[in-house]
C-alpha cells in the first residue's frame, strides 16, 4: 500500500492530539485495555488510535472527513496507534457501509518493540473509484472501525456525498 | 464435555460428592451440545484445505511445511520456533457451533514443563510459501509478502494457554499424551463471517537459555491417529427449506438434519422454532437463546415466533398465526433447529460476535396464483458486494465478499457446499467459474482476484486453493475487476497452448499511468505476459475496474480502463492474447464498465463513465465512422451493456445509467443509434441488466429492494419481485445487485447489501 503522504504535526497540534487522546480515553471511546500478552515495562495507559482520511486522487491527499463518492479515487485511511503494549499485535481495519455491512476488511500484523513508545502507524488505500459502492450510490455516513487483537478500539465516521 | 459424564463410572461416596459438585459446575456446557465431530486427516478425510507448518527463526526464510512434524521451541539467539495449524472445516458447512477444541499429539517433549499459547492467525498465508519472515512466497512469479511482524501475524491475546508436560507418552501409543486447547472463540469467528487462517502455537516464554523444544505431529504424520485434531460441538441447520405461497397463507417445508456420519450424538433433535418478519429478513441478531423456549407469538429481536415445534415436524402452514398475513406482502421466515435441551442452530454466545444466520426463506402470498412468488433460497454470505454471483449453471454459484471470503453455494438448494474460502483480500467482482469439461485442468475452477493483489485458482467443488500468485509482485495493486479466461478448448485448433489463459487488469493505488494487463497460465499461475502502461511503446494506462473480454473470433483480448479523467490517454485496449502486445487503443474517456460483443462479434460496445455507448470496429479498435455513439446523459454505464441482436443488422444494446435502464438500437449498416423504447425505464439506481437472446425480458436490481422484470420489446416494467424492503438503515430498502441468470434451472441469483444472496425463478 502506498503510505499516505506524511502528516507533520507541530508542537501545538501534537499537544492537542495528546489532549484529545486523553479525553477520548476518559470517555472510553477510543481506548482498549492493554493486551494480556504485553511484556513488562511497556506503556501503562490503554492503547488508543487516531484515524485520518484523505483522497489520494487529490493533490497532497489533504485530510478530510467528507468526500464525494462520484469523484473520490481511493479513500486512504491512516491509523496512528499510541500506548500499544510491546509484543505482537494484529490490527483489523473495517470500512463499514451506512447500513452497517462491511465494504472492506483488512488485517495488518505489527510488532511493538519495547523501545517504540507504543506508537505505530498503518495506512490503507481503500478503492472507491469504479466500485459497486460508487456506482450504486452508497451515500451517507460510512464508518472506519479499527480493532486491536480482535477488540474494537475506536471508530470514526466519514461522510460520503453524491 | 458433556459426553464424559454419560459414561458409567464407579466411584466412592466421597468421590460422588466431588463428582456432583463438578457436575453442577458443568451443567451449562453439558446441555450445550447436540453432536460432536472430530476433524482429523485420515483416509476418509483428506483435509484438502488444511495447512500446517513450522516457523523457524533460525532459518527465517525457509519453508517447513509438508513434514510429518511441527516444532515449538523456546531458544535464545534467535532460535525460537512456532507452529501453524489450520483445519479444513468442510465436513461441517451448515452448523451452529457451540464449542471447539484443538488437540496436538507429541513426538517429543521439552524436558521441562512449559506454557504454550494458541493464537488466532489474522493474515492470509500460503502453506507452501510460509516462513518465519514471509507469509507468502512463490518462485514463479518471484514474489514474497512478509508477515506484518516476523514470526507470524496473530491476535496479541492468546485464545487459550495450556501447560506442556516435561515428559509423557509419545504417539502412537494406547493412550498417548496430548495437549488440548480451547479454540471456541476463533472457530466461532470463522463461522460468523470471519476468516479462518487457523492457529499459531508458541511458547509463552521464548528465548530460553536452554532450548526447550516440543515436537508435535503434523497432518502429514505417518500414523494419522497422531495428526492434529479439532473437535467441534454443534447443532445442524435444516436443509431444503422451501416456501409455497397461497391466498393469505405460506407453507414451509424442510428436511430435518440427521447426525453426521462419525459424529457422537449428545442430545437428540426434537423440532424447530421459526421466526417471521414482514417485508425484510429476520436479522442476524434475532435468535432464541440456548436453554430457553420462547412463547408462541413472542418477539425475538425483529422476528415473531410463529412455530414452536417439538415433534420433529417438517412442514408448517402459516395462515396468519400471531397476526394475519396480507396478500401482496413478502414474509421472511428464519428456521432454527432445536434439541431436547433447547439448544438452537445458532452460534454460541461465547464468541466475540454472537449471531445467527440460519436457514431462511421468503414468500409473497396473493389472491391469484399469478401474483404469488417465493425465493428458491436465501443464503447468508456476510457480503454487501453487489457484483453478479459467479455461476456454473445448474450446479454452483460463488459470491465474493468484502470480508475476504468466497462462498460456494449449491445452485439448487442454496446450501453452502463448504465453509467459505478465506482469502487475502476482498473480492468485489464476478469471478469466472469454469467447468471441468471446459477447463484445461479438467477441474471445476473459479479464478478470483482480490483487493490485496492476489490471484487464485480455487476448486469450485471443494474450496481448495489450487494455486495463488501475486502477479505484480507488489503490495500496491488490487484486482477490482474480474478475470477473463481464454479457454484453450475453444481455440482453433484446440489445445494450443495447453493451458487456459487468465487475463486480469490492475488497479494500482494512486497510479494513473503504469497499470498492467496481465495474462496468467490458468494451470500454474505463472505470468505469461504483461502489458504495462507507459512502458516501451505502450501508452499510459490508468486503473482497470472492469472485466476483460475474450474475443475468440478476432483472436484478441479487449480491456477497458480509466483514462485519468480525460481523453488524453487510452481507455480501450486491444491486446494480443499470445504475446500481450498492445494492438490498438482508443481514447473514449474514463470507462469502468466491461465491453460487450454482439452475437456475430462484428461490433464491440463500450459504455463510458460519461454515459456514452460506443460502437467499436473490432478490426481497428476505433469507433465506426458515422453516428457510432449514443449519449444517455444518465451518468456512468453500470457494469456492462447487454447486447441482443434483435433483427438483421440491428443490435439492441441495453444498459443501466444512474436513474434508468436504457435500450438503443444500433444499425450495423448505417452505423447509427436510435432509442429502442419511447422512454428509458426508471429504476432507483439500477444494477447492470441481465437477459439473453430469446428471453424477451430484462432483469434489473434496484436500490428499492426489488428485482424489476422489463419487457424487452416494449420497455414496460411489468413485474417486480420483492427481495428486501428494509436493510436496517433508516428503514431503507436493500440495494439489489447485478443478476446472474441460470438458464438450466431458470433461476436468477442476486446479492444484496443485506449480506445475503437470493434465488428466484424466472420469468416472474
Amino acid at each position: 500500500m502506498p503510505l499516505m503522504r506524511e502528516i507533520r504535526y507541530g508542537g501545538l497540534r501534537q499537544a492537542l492530539l495528546v489532549g484529545g487522546i486523553f479525553l477520548a480515553c476518559l470517555s472510553s471511546i477510543s481506548c482498549a485495555m492493554q493486551s494480556s500478552s504485553a511484556d513488562t515495562g511497556g506503556p501503562t495507559d490503554p492503547a488508543s488510535a487516531i484515524l485520518t482520511f484523505c483522497d489520494d486522487g487529490v493533490s497532497d491527499c489533504p485530510a478530510s472527513t467528507s468526500f464525494s463518492l462520484s469523484s473520490i479515487r481511493d479513500l486512504v485511511v491512516k491509523v496512528d496507534w499510541y500506548n500499544v503494549a510491546p509484543g505482537n499485535h494484529s490490527q483489523e481495519l473495517r470500512i463499514l457501509l451506512p447500513e452497517g455491512g462491511t465494504y472492506e476488511s483488512s488485517q495488518t500484523g505489527f510488532l511493538i518493540d519495547s523501545g517504540a513508545q507504543g506508537m505505530f502507524s498503518t495506512s490503507r488505500a481503500v478503492r472507491m473509484a469504479g466500485s459497486w459502492a460508487a456506482q450504486r450510490q452508497e451515500i451517507g455516513k460510512w464508518t472506519a472501525e479499527v480493532l486491536l487483537d480482535g477488540q474494537v478500539v475506536t471508530s470514526q465516521t466519514v461522510e460520503m456525498m453524491q | 464435555m458433556s459426553g464424559n459424564f454419560r459414561r458409567s463410572v464407579s466411584v466412592s461416596t466421597k468421590q460422588t460428592v466431588v463428582f456432583l459438585v463438578v457436575l453442577t459446575l458443568t451443567l451449562a456446557p453439558a446441555l450445550s451440545a447436540r453432536e460432536q465431530y472430530t476433524i482429523q486427516k485420515s483416509a476418509t478425510n483428506s483435509q484438502l484445505r488444511a495447512a500446517d507448518a513450522t516457523l523457524n527463526q533460525a532459518s527465517a526464510t525457509t519453508n517447513y511445511s509438508g513434514l510429518p512434524t511441527l516444532t515449538v521451541s523456546s531458544h535464545s539467539g534467535n532460535r525460537n520456533e512456532r507452529a501453524l495449524v489450520q483445519f479444513d472445516l468442510s465436513a461441517l458447512p451448515n452448523v451452529g457451533v457451540k464449542a471447539a477444541s484443538m488437540s496436538l499429539y507429541f513426538q517429543s517433549f521439552p524436558g521441562a514443563a512449559r506454557t504454550y499459547g494458541t493464537y488466532g492467525v489474522t493474515s492470509f498465508y500460503s502453506e507452501g510459501g510460509v516462513s518465519w519472515t514471509n507469509r507468502f512466497s512463490t518462485a514463479t512469479p518471484a514474489s514474497t509478502t512478509p508477515w506484518g511482524a516476523a514470526g507470524g501475524d496473530y491476535n496479541g491475546t492468546a485464545t487459550n494457554t495450556q501447560t506442556i508436560p516435561s515428559n509423557g507418552t509419545s504417539c502412537p501409543a494406547t493412550t498417548p499424551t496430548k495437549v488440548t486447547f480451547n479454540v471456541t472463540n476463533d472457530i466461532l469467528t470463522a463461522y460468523n463471517g470471519g476468516t479462518n487462517f487457523g492457529e499459531e502455537i508458541k511458547d509463552s516464554a521464548e528465548n530460553s537459555g536452554t532450548a526447550r523444544t516440543t515436537v508435535f505431529y503434523s497432518k502429514e504424520a505417518a500414523n494419522s491417529a497422531c495428526a492434529p485434531q479439532l473437535q467441534l460441538t454443534y447443532v445442524q441447520n435444516v436443509t431444503s427449506l422451501a416456501a409455497t405461497p397461497g391466498n393469505g397463507s405460506v407453507t414451509l417445508n424442510w428436511t430435518n438434519p440427521t447426525p453426521i456420519s462419525g459424529a457422537t450424538v449428545l442430545e437428540p433433535y426434537q423440532g424447530t422454532l421459526i421466526l417471521r418478519r414482514a417485508s425484510a429478513p429476520v436479522d442476524k441478531n434475532s435468535y432464541p437463546t440456548d436453554g430457553n423456549d420462547p412463547a408462541m407469538c413472542s418477539t425475538l429481536g425483529n422476528g415473531v415466533v410463529v412455530f414452536d415445534d417439538k415433534t420433529s415436524a417438517n412442514t408448517f402452514t402459516d395462515t396468519g398465526v400471531c397476526g394475519g398475513l396480507t396478500n401482496g406482502t413478502t414474509y421472511f421466515y428464519k428456521v432454527f433447529v432445536r434439541d431436547t435441551a433447547n439448544n438452537y442452530s445458532t452460534q454460541s454466545a461465547g464468541g466475540t460476535t454472537s449471531s445467527a444466520y440460519t436457514s431462511e426463506i421468503s414468500a409473497t402470498p396473493a389472491a391469484t396464483a399469478a401474483n404469488r412468488y417465493s425465493s428458491n433460497w436465501v443464503n447468508a454470505t456476510y457480503s454487501n458486494d453487489l457484483g453478479a454471483p459467479s455461476l456454473y449453471p445448474g450446479d454452483v454459484i460463488m459470491v465474493g465478499t468484502g470480508t475476504n471470503l468466497l462462498f460456494g453455494v449449491n445452485a439448487t438448494t442454496g446450501v453452502r457446499i463448504y465453509p467459505p474460502v478465506s482469502l487475502g483480500g476482498s473480492v468485489t467482482s464476478r469471478s469466472p467459474l469454469i467447468g471441468a469439461a471446459e477447463s484445461a485442468l479438467g477441474a471445476d475452477l473459479v479464478y478470483a482476484g482480490d483487493s490485496s493483489g492476489y490471484l487464485y485458482a480455487i476448486a469450485a467443488d471443494t474450496g481448495q486453493i489450487i494455486w495463488v500468485v501475486n502477479p505484480t509482485a507488489t503490495t500496491t495493486n488490487a484486482f477490482m475487476g474480474g478475470g477473463a479466461v481464454r479457454l484453450t478448448a475453444l481455440l482453433s485448433p484446440p489445445g494450443t497452448p495447453i493451458y487456459d489463459l487468465v487475463v486480469v487488469g490492475t488497479n494500482i493505488a494512486g497510479n494513473t499511468t503504469g497499470n498492467q494487463i496481465i495474462g496468467v497460465n490458468g494451470s500454474t499461475g505463472a505470468v505469461v505476459w504483461s502489458a504495462a502502461g507507459n512502458t516501451g511503446s505502450n501508452p499510459k494506462m490508468d486503473i482497470i475496474n472492469s472485466t476483460p473480454l475474450v474475443d475468440y473470433v478476432n483472436n484478441v483480448i479487449w480491456v477497458t480502463s480509466r483514462s485519468n479523467g480525460g481523453t488524453a490517454q487510452p481507455s480501450l485496449w486491444k491486446i494480443n492474447p499470445t504475446t500481450g502486445k498492445v494492438l490498438a487503443t482508443a481514447n473514449l474517456g474514463d470507462t469502468d464498465s466491461s465491453p460487450t460483443f454482439n452475437t456475430a462479434s462484428t461490433v464491440l460496445y463500450v459504455g463510458t463513465n460519461a454515459g456514452i455507448i460506443y460502437a467499436i470496429n473490432p478490426a481497428t479498435g476505433q469507433p465506426f465512422t458515422g453516428t457510432s455513439h449514443y449519449t444517455s446523459n444518465d451518468g456512468s454505464v453500470v457494469g456492462y451493456p447487454v447486447v441482443v441482436t434483435s433483427s438483421l443488422n440491428i443490435d439492441t444494446v441495453i444498459f443501466s445509467g444512474s436513474t434508468a435502464v436504457h435500450a438503443v438500437n444500433y444499425n450495423t449498416l448505417a452505423n447509427t443509434f436510435t432509442p429502442a423504447w419511447a422512454n428509458p425505464v426508471t429504476v432507483l439506481v439500477p444494477s447492470a441488466p441481465a437477459t439473453y437472446p430469446g428471453l424477451g425480458e430484462i432483469y434489473v436490481g434496484g436500490n428499492d429492494g426489488l428485482i424489476h422484470e422489463i419487457n424487452l420489446a416494449t420497455g414496460v416494467d411489468d413485474f417486480d419481485v420483492t427481495v428486501n424492503l428494509n436493510n436496517g438503515y433508516n428503514g431503507d430498502p436493500a440495494f439489489v445487485g447485478d443478476p446472474s441468470l441460470d438458464l438450466l434451472l431458470n433461476r436468477l441469483y442476486v446479492s444484496t447489501n443485506d449480506q445475503r444472496a437470493y434465488s428466484f425463478t424466472f420469468p416472474f
